[in-house]
């Protein structure tokens, strides 16, 4: 298990991690998601003891990890670009870290063939590393952080430098052998789709500070407060200010009214709806809007819509595509008021009921 | 041959032409004049020349102060390429990890590169003197004797070396410091990571990575050392008894002192063969050795 | 943009004017390598004096450097047809030089005319200047050696009279060499040998080894005779100062000239040249003194000093070069420069006038170098010379430093003087 207690770091006068306090448990998949520059990368690399700590601690296996060397804490690490030894072969490479730590000469071998089994990386075990195609090297450096069986897996960033389509088809494999192997792991990412797919849970990160932590239902379905509502999901979050009132507000120019907040005192408040929580309707009595854009995304369409001179973004499923209108002409929409999240205006808090 | 590929030669000849030219007046020639006075007899005065065919050559076998030349420029290469190049190299490891507090030491390792090698000699030349000198100075300071470091025979050659790697390691240290920022600091992160500590990753990851430049540094180093002229000249000229005459002091002597011209080329294509061996050889191995 | 042009203009025709004005002048190039700024201001001063005397004449000088590292120049120049038309330089290196065929035999121009007597300059300095038997270069300046001393030191040595034996000379030395603090090493010296083995250390060395009864060459000046048993005693003389007696010490290699040791009192005694009497002049803390160098088996010392080298060119430049010439050797001349100098005059004239003479009075110094010039000796001017005296560096510097035996150094240097003679 890995614990992670107020770890702070300054570079100078930039706070580039505050108070950060999560624990990963044994063979957890945990992702450190957030915008670039929101001090992941300095989270991990305070993990790996790349970087020293300003304050805090870092535990594992109920042993702080502060006073021990890199080389000692028994950590491996991806890099966004490798980082692989350009002058060895991916062999050498991947034998590295048996030899520093003074693995046993005759298991050598062995290993090898079994971490190589496992990212088929056997039909250029014994080409030079920087003669490797993206991907390969991909494999290459995540065989070789594997390849001595850490506690702790660190990725940073790992599929940031793939092309679209290897990033997915690695985003799988990476899934498939943290099954195999069952390995602590902490990934580092910006990118939601990866922290959503991959993550068991997942932490957001903005400006050094927690955001919110928590399984990827939970973030996605009620995200903490608005800048993780609107950093989470495609398109991005609709929001709509307005007045609580007795748990009536108004949306969209309707009103609406939701029993769990009716105990909460009046207040102003952002009301918060998944585009995809916004339903096509062809009854009449709808909310009344013009189609603007239609995109294919996929089995779904995304619509962006105009309605009192604001944006509405809206994701609709396959089944109903055929109550999309052409672009420019009207929409009838309909709300399902509990799927509304209410935000309080000044916090920008997830209100709780 | 096609269009494109004529174009392509007239190309390469346009490019090439000025430094090819440059070259075959300034070196080619003059080497190939040299090779042929090698084989002559020239008085420079009178302007009379014989040809010897190789008796130049001959007299070289059995010239003990040819010899003694040669075993004092062996010295002289050994005793300064690799100690030049390895300090330097340490040097540039220590400062490359700690740049900025360290900038100052770079300037101050560098100086003595822009010094010319002439002032260099008179500035060691006080340094060395043996009644004034400011070393033995320190050393009668602390209780030593006096050394007499350019007139003893035993010790000047190595007063003449230390001089020469005095200036080369700050030389050699800012071609080595280039080469190791180009190394991405994430590899040695790497190499933490996997274990490795300063030991492994100066081997693993600095010196592989740094091979390029070592083979650049090592091939000038040796033709500097086989070259070093200017601070024997200053210093020590040859002596005492000839123990800090290098080839290309002898040479300078035999031609300029002695006027025994023939001679001198001759001596000056052994030593010319000698560098375009050793060249040759490392060369081959570094090439190799990348591949 | 139109006035620059102007200035530009103007200062154009200004050069072509003064081109045009020199271009009937006979200009003559003069390579020297005299050291000290003051001789040099002198040399200017004399030579503007020349030119007023002879408007159609115009010396441009050129200063070549120290004498022992001159030589490659020089002989790059020669070889190269870009020599000088006069040039100032050591009298031994005459036969050298006129082997080339370049150089203009002087002794062709004595009789052209009654401004120039040959009588009036010494013989043995002409003879220094002869290549198979004609005189080639004249004198600029002469000197020769002795012995410097310092007077302070030979009062608290308790030495009143100046040694004149090779004996007596040791002895002093001796009482000279102090070790104040007892550890070993002297702090103070009787005698500083010339360490090296360039012309500086091999002249003073001539000295003893005519002193002992040798000489450097036979009658014929075709084999050497330096490693006969004259010269191992001047050799060994020198080393025993060194390691048996243990009163002298060694110069810093090639620069036993350099006064330095003396000045600072390190050594009492040192060889050395007249020269140097305008630097001494200016020193009033040291006490110093002059007396001839000690007889072996006889007195001898090694005349110096520098001969004018006139080089073929064309005949009018030739006549203007030698008028030159007699200008520097005139009396005039030669009296102005010995006084100011310290270099002895070599005009016989200018040697015996009244002015001299009474700078000699004042200047018991430099007289030591006058009275010793009647038993000095010049060097040969053999082709040869520069390269035989090489050879006898060499076994100088191995004997000093007991790598050879004095007998078997200086047979290996006569071995290859041989072979030098013989090209």
């Amino acid at each position: 298990m890995l614990e992670v207690k107020e770890l702070t770091k300054k570079f100078k006068q930039t706070v580039a991690c505050k108070d950060i306090n999560f624990k990963v448990d044994d063979g957890e998949f945990f992702v450190l998601l957030g915008p670039s520059g929101c001090g992941k990368t300095t989270v991990l690399r305070l993990i790996a003891g790349l970087e020293t700590l300003d304050r805090g601690n870092i535990i594992s296996n109920n042993m702080s990890l502060n006073e021990v060397d890199t080389q000692d804490r028994n950590v491996a690490m991806v890099f966004q670009n490798y980082a692989l030894y350009p002058n060895m072969t991916v062999r050498k490479n991947l034998e590295f870290p048996l030899k520093m730590r003074k693995t046993d000469k005759n298991r050598i071998p062995e290993i090898i063939e079994e971490i190589a089994g496992l990212l088929q990386m056997a039909e250029f075990l014994d080409k030079k590393a920087v003669k490797l195609s993206g991907g390969q090297q991909q494999r290459v450096a995540v065989g070789r952080a594997l390849v001595r069986k850490p506690e702790i897996f660190l990725l940073d960033e790992p599929l940031s430098n793939l092309d679209a389509k290897l990033r997915q088809h690695l985003r799988v494999e990476l899934a498939r052998i943290h099954k195999e192997l069952n390995i602590t792991t902490v990934y580092v990412t910006h990118d939601q789709a990866e922290a959503m797919t991959l993550g068991d849970r997942i932490l957001v990160l903005k400006k050094g500070e927690i955001q919110q932590v928590g399984v990827p239902e939970d973030i996605y379905e009620s995200p903490a407060n608005l800048f993780v509502a609107q950093f989470i999901g495609f398109p991005e979050i609709n929001l709509f200010e307005t007045e609580l009132r007795e748990g009536k507000f108004k949306i969209m120019g309707t009103d609406a009214k939701i029993k769990k907040y009716s105990k909460i005192g009046n207040k102003k408040v952002i009301a918060a709806i998944r585009p995809e929580d916004i339903e096509i309707i062809d009854s009449g009595n709808g909310i009344q809007a013009q189609l603007e854009i239609k995109e294919v995304s996929g089995p779904d369409t995304i619509l962006y819509l105009k309605k009192d001179d604001k944006q509405i973004r809206l994701r609709v499923s396959k089944e109903k595509r055929d109550l999309i209108p052409e672009e420019k002409e009207a929409v009838e929409l309909k709300i399902e008021p509990d799927k509304v999240m209410l935000y309080d205006y000044e916090s920008k808090k997830l209100i709780k009921p | 041959m096609s269009k494109s590929a004529k174009r392509k030669k007239w190309a390469l000849l346009i490019y090439l032409g000025p430094a090819m030219s440059f070259l075959s007046v300034f070196i080619i020639l003059p080497i190939l004049f040299l090779l042929g006075l090698s084989f002559f007899k020239w008085d420079m005065l009178s302007g009379i020349y014989s040809f010897t065919g190789l008796s130049n050559y001959l007299g070289m076998l059995k010239d003990p102060n040819f010899y003694n030349a040669l075993g004092n420029t062996v010295i002289y290469v050994l005793g300064t390429v690799p100690l030049g190049m390895a300090a330097a190299l340490l040097i540039a490891v220590i400062i490359n990890r700690k740049i900025r507090a360290f900038s100052f030491y770079r300037t101050a390792i560098f100086m003595p590169v822009i010094v010319s090698l002439a002032a260099t000699g008179i500035i060691w030349l006080w340094i060395y003197d043996y009644q004034n000198g400011i070393l033995n100075h320190i050393l009668v300071e602390i209780g030593l004797g006096k050394v007499n470091w350019l007139g003893n025979p035993d010790i000047a050659l190595f007063s003449v070396m230390s001089v020469t790697l005095w200036k080369r390691i700050g030389y050699n240290m800012v071609i080595f410091f280039a080469g190791l920022q180009v190394i991405p600091t994430q590899l040695y992160e790497a190499a933490k990571i996997d274990g490795a500590r300063a030991g492994s990753q100066f081997k693993y990851v600095t010196w592989p990575n740094l091979l390029p430049t070592t083979s650049f540094v090592l091939i000038i180093n040796l033709i500097f050392a086989f070259r070093d002229f200017s601070q024997i000249y200053v210093m020590t000229r040859g002596g005492p008894i000839g123990s800090t005459t290098t080839l290309v002091y002898y040479i300078y002597e035999t031609a300029f002192n002695e006027f025994n011209i023939g001679y001198a080329a001759a001596v000056s294509m052994v030593l010319f063969v000698l560098v375009m061996i050793l060249t040759y050889v490392q060369i081959n191995y570094f090439s190799a050795k990348e591949r | 943009m139109q006035l620059p042009m102007k200035y530009i203009l103007i200062l154009l025709i200004f050069i072509c004017a003064c081109g045009t004005g020199d271009s009937d002048k006979v200009v003559l190039k003069f390579w020297h390598g005299i050291e000290s700024p003051e001789n040099n201001k002198l040399l200017k001063q004399k030579v503007a004096e020349f030119e007023k005397k002879n408007p159609d004449i115009r010396i441009e000088l050129q200063n070549i450097g120290a004498q022992d590292k001159a030589m490659p120049k020089i002989m790059t120049a020669i070889s190269s047809g870009e020599y000088p038309e006069i040039l100032w330089f050591a009298p031994v290196y005459t036969g050298k030089i006129a082997q080339s065929g370049k150089l203009l035999a002087a002794e062709d121009f004595f009789d052209r005319g009654p401004e120039f007597d040959k009588n009036n300059i010494y013989e043995g300095l002409l003879e220094s200047g002869q290549y198979q038997g004609k005189i080639y270069t004249v004198p600029f300046e002469t000197n020769c050696l002795a012995v410097y001393y310092n007077k302070n030191h030979f009062k608290e040595a308790g030495i009143n009279e100046a040694p004149e034996t090779w004996d007596e000379f040791r002895q002093a030395a001796q009482k000279l060499t102090v070790d104040i603090n007892n550890d070993g090493a002297p702090e103070q010296y009787g005698f500083l040998i010339p360490l090296g083995t360039e012309e500086w250390t091999v002249w003073t060395w001539e000295t003893f080894l005519w002193q002992a009864g040798g000489s450097l060459l036979n009658d014929d000046r075709t084999r050497p005779m330096f490693q006969k048993q004259p010269g191992v005693e001047a050799l060994n003389y020198w080393l025993d100062l060194r390691y048996k007696y243990k009163c002298a010490s060694f110069s810093a290699r090639n620069a036993g000239y350099k006064l330095d040791p003396f000045l600072s009192e390190q050594v009492s005694m040192m060889v050395n040249g007249p020269w140097n009497y305008p630097i001494l002049k200016d020193q009033d803390y040291i006490k110093y003194g002059s007396f001839a160098l000690p007889a072996g088996d006889r007195d001898a010392t090694n005349i110096g000093g520098e001969n004018l080298y006139l080089f073929k060119t064309t005949s009018e430049k030739e006549k203007a070069a030698w008028r030159f010439a007699v200008y520097v050797m005139s009396k005039d001349f030669q009296v102005d420069w010995a006084i100011n100098t310290g270099y002895l005059p070599v005009n016989k004239k200018a040697a015996t006038s009244e002015r001299y003479k009474q700078f000699l009075g004042d200047n018991p110094f430099v007289r030591t170098f006058i009275d010793s010039m009647d038993f000095g000796k010049a060097r040969p001017p053999v082709p040869g010379y520069s390269r035989m005296s090489r050879r006898i560096g060499e076994a100088i510097e191995e004997a000093l430093y007991r790598k050879q035996t004095p007998g078997k150094a200086l047979q290996k240097a006569a071995e290859k003087t041989e072979e030098i003679m013989q090209q």
